[in-house]
């Protein structure tokens, strides 16, 4: 029976990161993937750490990660690695030529979102800059006329709360042109942004800011810069325009999402890793304490993947790495890794929805060691072959800390690299 | 992790990957969507008269349950909605010809010359505008009939004795339009050990039946086929296809349409492979004949749709790389947009042609002048979007050992 070197179980942002970073380094990677991951839920940011206990911010990511408990992932694995493993996605970034910026040291990074409030976040790409609104004299948010769930007017009225009523704040609208859609699906940014990867459409967007935009103010778009991770719309509006621009967080299908989907898809490609669509891990082959294969449950048939290293990143309950039958029990269905739920339900949720204290539920997850394999109660490891990432993970609530795709970053890099240790 | 194999729509959580990844909302504003359509539609389909009116534009090409992280099969969704919605109106003359190729295609094999007359008629009816009239795209070519069908050849077809056996699944395609292929991959299971065995009484597997809403006549498709494969399986035969809707169909839309209508569906799925699904877990146990000449040839390949959704990744991919001289790089370009029937409804000309641009542009730029798939009516659509020939990948491996001889 022929045997992959690595066999990564998960499609989303950590399992694609994880099966690049071995695949650059020589290995013969399969990923099984079963739906797109977050990608379009989730959006195209990774942010790092921005509230690590409470709802007061700390000044940047590695400073936060200092203050947290020592059964958080990212304690477990350290800040030199935490840096070793943004400065490998910044680097992939930049060969695929959509580079993203941001470090763990330099401060929050704030973003804009649709209704004009403002979110932190960690690595980011060059079209969301919030820090360009304050300095900026006029700022004028921008509309399409028939985009759905979009209100100009509400994120024009938080960025004056935000940023002060002394700035000229203006509304502008531009027409794509697409009367067929209102009153149908209606338009998503999604469609502005097909529209905009178009030479025509970009063209035409420009052309119709130009006529009202004055150079030198700050502009504030939907998401709607391509679906592509190509920042030639983002540069063409800002040379034509000779202004900043940024763009906002919005409902989904989020954008940059589909550009980070795509371009890590492209670099996973160009690794050779191969990767298999609509692959659901059922089960495993377990002998002594290691994991021979994991069983799909295909169209029709069971499969069997055999590997040397498997690295589980099945994205928690929504990507149904973790699942609770009943209310009362959480599993993990492919390795049946034990998930570490506090005994008696009333514990679980913080039911003040606005708290200033993380969810329970929300850190359910896999206990792991420092080199992310599953441990039991007594912390011993329980398979020396398999790595667990991302949100299967305990110990952390990536909503509240604002952690989500940094924890699924950096322990996707130290799977790989404990893959690549291990002998 | 629901059990059934048509798990509800209420398990859509609206993430929208579906949307992003539906080749047909990209191509046009005018349908809502998989989400809005599939799922969102569904839960409140509680009416006879409820019915989405932008339906139509679904293709089923699958793309949206490729998407879906929460397995709800929206496709499938999509054409019981149809089906329904056909219960109470009319299908057009043009639908009740594209949903039954099959019955035309036999109709056309029963007369002497049929073929010949029947592709001249197809040009003859083109430059008569009757293409255009009956409502089909009369900017393509129509699939054009074999003058023998595969049933026939496959009688002078001379194979050794084997002891291993496989049953072969034809399909329309295949049978009436490329018995070739056929004849190639009898040559590729020979040499591997493997006898051809052809069960004349196979119907069509129903997949232009039921995207065209004649659900109760896939039906009878899906009873018969499942009952003849029954008694094949029990005989320890896999069942073998090369056509990737086909296999889809019978191994597992079958089960998602009629779950707990017709008996034995789940377990004969367990023994019906792709053709280079089959060929390819025989490379990953050693058992694959690697006695391949060379075929110093360029190609790029492009995977069906079809093929994407059966979880196996891309087996040809796999078998191709073992071909001495063989090139070959995965277009990785999406839907080609043709969908089966769909894209030869006049309606849809267009929109199918936009669905394949990438596709076409892709392979356009790559220089090759031969692509290989899997799917028929890609072939057809690739042909003729991006002019280039097309071949099926077994057709290659046939190729290889032939010059090994």
């Amino acid at each position: 029976m022929k045997k992959n070197d690595v066999l990564v179980i998960g499609g989303g942002f950590s399992g694609l990161l994880a099966a690049i970073a071995v695949a650059k380094k020589g290995k013969a990677v399969t990923l099984l993937r079963f739906g797109l991951g977050t990608f379009e839920i989730g959006g195209g940011l990774v942010d790092l750490m921005a509230y690590p206990n409470d709802n007061r911010p700390c000044r940047t990511p590695a400073e936060g990660i200092q203050q947290l408990s020592p059964t958080h992932p990212y304690s477990k694995l350290g800040l030199p690695l935490i840096e070793e493993a943004v400065e490998f996605f910044l680097n992939l970034t930049q060969e695929a030529g959509y580079e993203y910026k941001g470090s763990t040291t330099q401060a929050l990074h704030w973003v804009p979102t649709a209704v004009g409030t403002m979110k932190p976040t960690g690595l980011y790409s060059k079209t969301f800059d919030g820090e360009l609104l304050k300095d900026a004299k006029t700022v004028y948010v921008v509309d399409f006329k028939g985009l759905k769930d979009y209100y100009a007017k509400m994120t024009e009225q938080n960025l004056k709360k935000h940023w002060g009523e002394d700035k000229d704040y203006k509304i502008v609208t531009v027409d794509p042109h697409m009367e067929e859609a209102i009153g149908g699906r209606d338009i998503m940014t999604m469609d502005i942004a097909r529209w905009i990867d178009t030479k025509e459409g970009l063209e035409e967007c420009t052309k119709q800011l130009k006529a009202v935009i004055k150079p030198g103010a700050a502009i504030v778009l939907p998401q709607v810069l391509g679906t592509r991770p190509d920042y030639t719309p983002y540069t063409f509006l800002k040379t034509e325009l000779q202004c900043d621009i940024t763009e906002t967080l919005c409902i989904p299908p989020s954008m940059s999402g589909m550009r980070l989907s795509k371009m890590l898809h492209d670099c996973a490609r160009k690794y050779g890793v191969k990767i298999i669509e609509q692959a659901k891990a059922t089960g495993s082959v377990i002998r002594d304490g290691l994991c021979e294969a994991v069983l799909v449950n295909g169209v029709g048939k069971e499969h069997t993947y055999y590997a040397d290293h498997f690295i589980l990143a099945t994205g928690g309950f929504y990507g149904s790495g973790l699942y609770a039958p009943s209310a009362k029990k959480v599993t993990e269905p492919v390795f049946n890794l034990p998930v570490n739920l506090s005994a008696g339900e009333e514990t679980w949720a913080n039911l003040d929805l606005f708290s200033d204290k993380k969810q329970p539920f929300a850190q359910v997850g896999i206990a792991v060691d420092p080199e992310m394999r599953p441990i039991d109660k007594k912390g011993q490891c329980i398979l020396k072959n398999v790595f667990v990432t991302g949100r299967n993970l305990s110990g952390y609530d990536f909503s509240f800390e604002k952690s989500g795709n940094g924890v699924a970053l950096v322990s996707a890099y130290q799977a790989a690299v404990s893959v690549l240790e291990v002998k | 992790m629901d059990d059934k194999k048509i798990n509800l729509p209420d398990c859509c959580v609206a993430c929208t990957a579906c949307i992003t990844a539906c080749p047909v909302t990209a191509a046009t504003h005018k349908f809502r969507g998989p989400k809005m359509v599939g799922p969102a539609q569904s839960r409140l389909n509680f009416a006879e008269t409820d019915s989405e009116a932008s339906l139509e534009y679904c293709s089923n090409c699958k793309n949206c349950d490729i998407a879906c992280p929460s397995s709800v099969p929206i496709s499938t969704l999509n054409m019981l909605a149809r089906a329904k919605y056909y219960e109470t109106h009319p299908h057009s003359q043009r639908d009740e010809m594209m949903g039954h190729p099959e019955k035309m295609s036999k109709l056309v094999a029963k007369i002497p010359f049929g073929a010949f007359f029947a592709n001249t008629g197809m040009s003859v009816g083109r430059s008569l505008g009757i293409i255009k009239v009956m409502g089909l795209a009369d900017q393509r070519p129509l699939p054009a009939y074999s003058d023998q069908t595969f049933a026939s050849l496959f009688k002078s077809k001379q194979q050794p004795e084997l002891e291993k056996k496989i049953v072969f699944f034809p399909g329309c395609i295949i049978n009436y339009n490329e018995p070739q292929i056929g004849l190639d991959f009898i040559d590729v299971m020979n040499k591997n050990g493997y006898q051809v065995i052809f069960d004349e009484n196979f119907v069509c597997c129903g997949s232009p039946l039921v995207t065209t809403g004649f659900l109760n006549e896939a039906k009878k498709n899906a009873k018969t086929n499942t009952n003849l494969i029954k008694q094949w399986v029990d005989k320890g035969y896999p069942i073998l296809t090369l056509c990737t809707s086909c296999s889809l169909m019978i191994k597992d839309e079958y089960q998602e349409l009629f779950e707990g209508e017709i008996p034995d569906m789940e377990e004969n799925a367990k023994h019906i492979f792709d053709a280079c699904e089959f060929l390819e877990a025989l490379y990953q146990n050693d058992q694959l004949n690697e006695e391949f000449g060379e075929v110093s040839h360029e190609f790029m390949y492009h995977a069906p749709c079809h093929l994407r959704v059966q979880g196996i990744g891309l087996p040809a991919m796999e078998l191709l790389k073992l071909v001495p001289g063989v090139k070959v790089t995965d277009a990785d370009a999406g839907c080609c947009g043709i969908s089966g029937n769909y894209g030869y409804k006049a309606e849809n000309y267009d929109l199918s042609m936009k669905i394949g641009n990438t596709l076409f542009d892709t392979v356009k730029a790559s220089g090759v002048d031969t692509v290989l798939t899997d799917c028929g009516t890609c072939r057809a659509q690739i042909e003729h979007g991006a002019e280039v020939k097309t071949m099926h990948p077994i057709s290659i491996l046939a190729k290889a050992y032939h010059n090994a001889d």
